[in-house]
């Protein structure tokens, strides 16, 4: 069964759509479509306007000096070397990822793709911004699905990522 | 931003009278100072440009023209110009003056008839070439499988065929888009040489050779201040005057030579001038009244090591300053510009006969023929420029030497290295075919030995550039159309051939040294330097010490996320991340704001040591320490203080 963020980072069930952490007093709303995919059995979301395309799983190819545990190689796209991060490593999620589909979104006009194990949704949600305490690093808000809480994905910081683990 | 072809024909003639009217009155300042006519010139020719503009909606120029009306303005009211002013004009004329704007929009070449003139943005370009490798690509993999369909009509298959034919026509034609050749560029340079000529009452020929070599568009636009840099400095003090040259028995017309020639994935341009040469015992004077070095280690630098000095911020051998050259900056931005593009310089001198300054400049899109070969179940591609040859290891004689497999061939011994470890590439299967081929190549007579899993093919790539966030990545020239569902990734044979390689049969060695059962202290260090490095390995690995290396601070980042080390030597000038940073970087990591660290830099400037020391640096040595114990010593003393605390 698939976890939420509330138990991946260790926070309590919020039942409401108004969350009431006491570290984020005031939280800007906005509705968005999002994406919503598991990965490691808990479940994640992307606005939709930063994705690109969702394909079917490939091999990638590694590229000399430039792959890492983080990004562990590249995917042609539209005659395009994609770099593929490997968000269960990023996360330090233990279990493998399914390889079953490839999500590849645009920010900062810089293609990325991370590897989810299932599409489970695409649907308008309303974004809370700010981070999930506890989870800072790579997510900018959240928004809540089937009564839980759901991070987003902080796609800059994860798209920056990229470099440093190349540095 | 659309318009009619017309006007835009029209602004292009416009843009190009007023530039050169600009261009004019910018010598006249830099010759004659401040002129109440030329300003008044200056300031007609930018306020009708910034009209036209205006017109055509090309608003960057707009807002140069303004800006460089305000700038004369100011000099108008006040009666005099600076040099400041100068240079600040210098910047927004040239920022005006190319063939791609400053809003990086490719418009007409004057040169070009107006029928054929194009406007279209360079991102469009880059798209275009894309689309067309990829298609490239998919009727090459159509022409594959038909051959394998049975039955197929003849015409269906002469059709695939056709197709793929104009396909690579296509990939072709777009590739050469981004390019042109560097007349463009060598037209702007004769001008300029004859206005200086004329303004230093020199008498000078410049030679420009294979004009027609191909460069893309961008790289060019961002050389050519370095090699208007160049031309002032050959100009104004390279050459002798007159007098001297006759007394030299030298040609009275000064000679200016610019040779171009693709090497490989890179053009070189050559800047060769007959003066004087440089002066080395006049550099060393500056470096030891600079304080750079003290007078023993100066007397003691190399020429080729003094020649580095003419790259330093602020250095200039020239006393006097003058409009054109002798501020010391230049030749600073000529290599910082050449490193940005993951180029470089080079000088070579010779007292009386001149000097010559090489660029090398890597393109960023280029279509070569490459070796493609297998190597971890990923196809890497080499440029067949590098390729001396390929053997299979059943057919080559291979031996030990100094403690190393080698390759026995034509005479001499090639290190041989198993490409995926160089590579740094992670086999799922560790099992190894035997008598697998090894490639043997040739980077300006150094060989290396590569060892793969299997040669794919030889074939004509078009190569991309992976993303700006791996612009950094010197090792990879581009990444190839894909073949099947998998890239090509095309390595720089260059730098791996500067790496620190382990040959096969000694990776025990450093495997063991990995999993620590070496109780040896590790040390780790980091300069671009082949032959710094090296001294300083030996020199640990006799105190005791084991010892890697990384060829600069991005690569002794990796090394230190990847081991533990008791100790880190750094230099301070290095490419993609210098010694300062590499420092913060070292200080900012938790586990590693302890590490003792040693900076060993031979530009001995006492605001470098400062600064270091400032950043975390335990200890700082110029390399002169070499000679003696001092590094030996220094290096114990600080891996005692780590053990101590």
């Amino acid at each position: 069964m698939s976890q939420t963020v509330d138990t991946f980072f260790n926070l309590p069930c919020l039942a409401t759509e108004h969350p009431t952490h006491e570290s984020k007093p005031e939280a800007s709303t906005n509705c968005h479509s999002c994406t919503i995919f598991e990965l490691s059995e808990i479940v994640f979301a992307i606005p939709s306007h930063f994705i690109s395309a969702i394909i079917q799983y490939k091999d990638l190819s590694q590229i000399p000096f430039v792959t890492s545990k983080a990004c562990p190689g590249f995917i042609p796209h539209n005659g395009n070397p994609i770099p593929v991060i490997d968000l269960a490593h990023v996360l330090d999620l233990n279990n493998p990822n399914l390889k079953s589909r490839i999500l590849i979104f645009k920010f900062d006009s810089l293609l990325s793709a991370i590897t989810p194990d299932k599409i489970i949704a695409v649907e308008k949600l309303r974004i809370i911004n700010g981070p999930i305490p506890g989870s800072e690093s790579f997510s900018e808000g959240y928004t809540i699905y089937n009564t839980k809480p759901v991070a987003i994905i902080a796609l800059a910081r994860l798209s920056k990522l990229i470099c440093e683990e190349v540095l | 931003m659309n318009i009619g072809h017309s006007l835009e024909d029209l602004f292009s003639i416009e843009h190009e009278t007023h530039l050169k009217e600009m261009e004019i009155g910018l010598v006249e300042f830099r010759n004659s100072g401040f002129n109440h006519n030329n300003v008044k010139k200056l300031f007609r020719a930018a306020h009708s440009l910034k009209g036209a503009a205006r017109l055509v909606k090309k608003e960057l120029i707009e807002k140069t023209t303004h800006d460089l009306e305000g700038l004369l303005k100011e000099i108008e009211e006040r009666g005099s110009i600076t040099n400041e002013e100068i240079a600040k004009m210098e910047y927004l004329i040239s920022s005006l003056g190319g063939k791609i704007n400053i809003s990086g929009d490719v418009y007409n070449c004057p040169s070009v008839s107006s029928s054929s003139l194009l406007h279209i943005t360079t991102s469009h370009i880059s798209e275009l070439i894309q689309l067309a490798s990829e298609l490239s690509v998919l009727t090459r993999r159509i022409d594959i499988e038909a051959c394998s369909i049975k039955g197929l009509k003849p015409e269906v298959s002469q059709d695939i065929q056709r197709a793929e034919t104009i396909a690579n026509q296509l990939q072709r034609m777009t590739y050469q888009l981004r390019l042109t050749n560097l007349s463009e560029l060598t037209r702007g340079l004769h001008t300029i040489t004859a206005e200086l000529a004329t303004s230093l009452n020199k008498n000078i020929s410049l030679k420009v050779y294979n004009v027609n070599t191909l460069i893309d568009r961008e790289l060019l636009r961002k050389i050519e201040p370095c090699l208007i840099q160049l031309l002032k400095n050959a100009i104004d003090h390279g050459f002798e005057d007159l007098a001297e040259r006759q007394k030299q028995g030298k040609n009275a017309i000064c000679s200016l030579a610019i040779k171009a020639k693709q090497c490989g994935t890179c053009v070189e341009i050559e800047f060769k001038d007959d003066g004087r040469g440089v002066d080395l015992e006049k550099i060393r004077k500056k470096v030891i009244e600079k304080g750079l070095h003290d007078k023993t280690t100066a007397e003691a630098l190399s020429s080729e090591e003094l020649l580095e000095f003419l790259f330093l911020p602020g250095f200039s051998t020239k006393d006097e300053l003058t409009a054109i050259s002798g501020r010391g900056v230049g030749l600073d931005i000529v290599k910082s510009t050449l490193l940005e593009l993951g180029g470089d310089v080079s000088v070579r001198t010779a007292t009386g006969k001149g000097t010559s300054f090489i660029l090398q400049i890597p393109s960023r899109i280029a279509s070569f023929k490459a070796l493609i070969f297998k190597c971890a179940e990923n196809f890497i591609g080499v440029p067949l420029c590098y390729v001396n040859k390929v053997v299979e290891t059943g057919d080559i004689v291979l031996s030990r030497s100094s403690g190393q497999t080698v390759v026995r061939y034509q005479d001499e011994n090639i290190l041989l290295a198993d490409a995926a470890r160089v590579l740094q590439l992670s086999r799922e299967s560790t099992e190894k075919k035997n008598n697998r081929p090894i490639i043997i190549l040739d980077v300006k007579d150094r060989k290396l030995a590569l060892i793969v899993d299997s040669i794919s093919e030889e074939r004509e790539v078009v190569i991309n550039p992976l993303d700006s966030r791996f612009e950094k990545v010197a090792a990879i020239l581009g990444i190839a159309a894909d073949h099947g569902n998998k890239l090509i990734s095309i390595v720089n044979p260059e730098y791996i051939i500067a790496q620190p390689l382990v040959a096969i049969g000694n990776e025990s060695q450093e495997t063991s040294s990995i999993r620590g059962e070496t109780k040896s202290l590790k040390v780790l260090v980091v300069d671009d330097s082949l032959t710094v490095r090296e001294l300083q390995r030996r020199l640990l690995i006799q105190q005791g010490f084991d010892c890697d290396v990384a060829v600069d601070g991005i690569h002794g980042l990796e090394k230190l996320k990847e081991k533990d080390y008791s100790l880190v030597i750094t230099d301070i000038d290095m490419p993609r991340l210098n010694g300062f940073d590499l420092i913060t970087a070292i200080r900012s990591t938790p586990k590693l704001v302890r590490i003792p660290l040693l900076v060993i830099s031979y530009k001995d400037r006492s605001e470098d040591k400062e600064l270091a020391l400032n950043l975390g640096a335990n200890a700082f040595l110029n390399k002169g320490s070499f000679k003696d114990d001092t590094f030996a010593a220094t290096v114990r003393s600080l891996l005692r203080g780590e053990e101590n605390a």
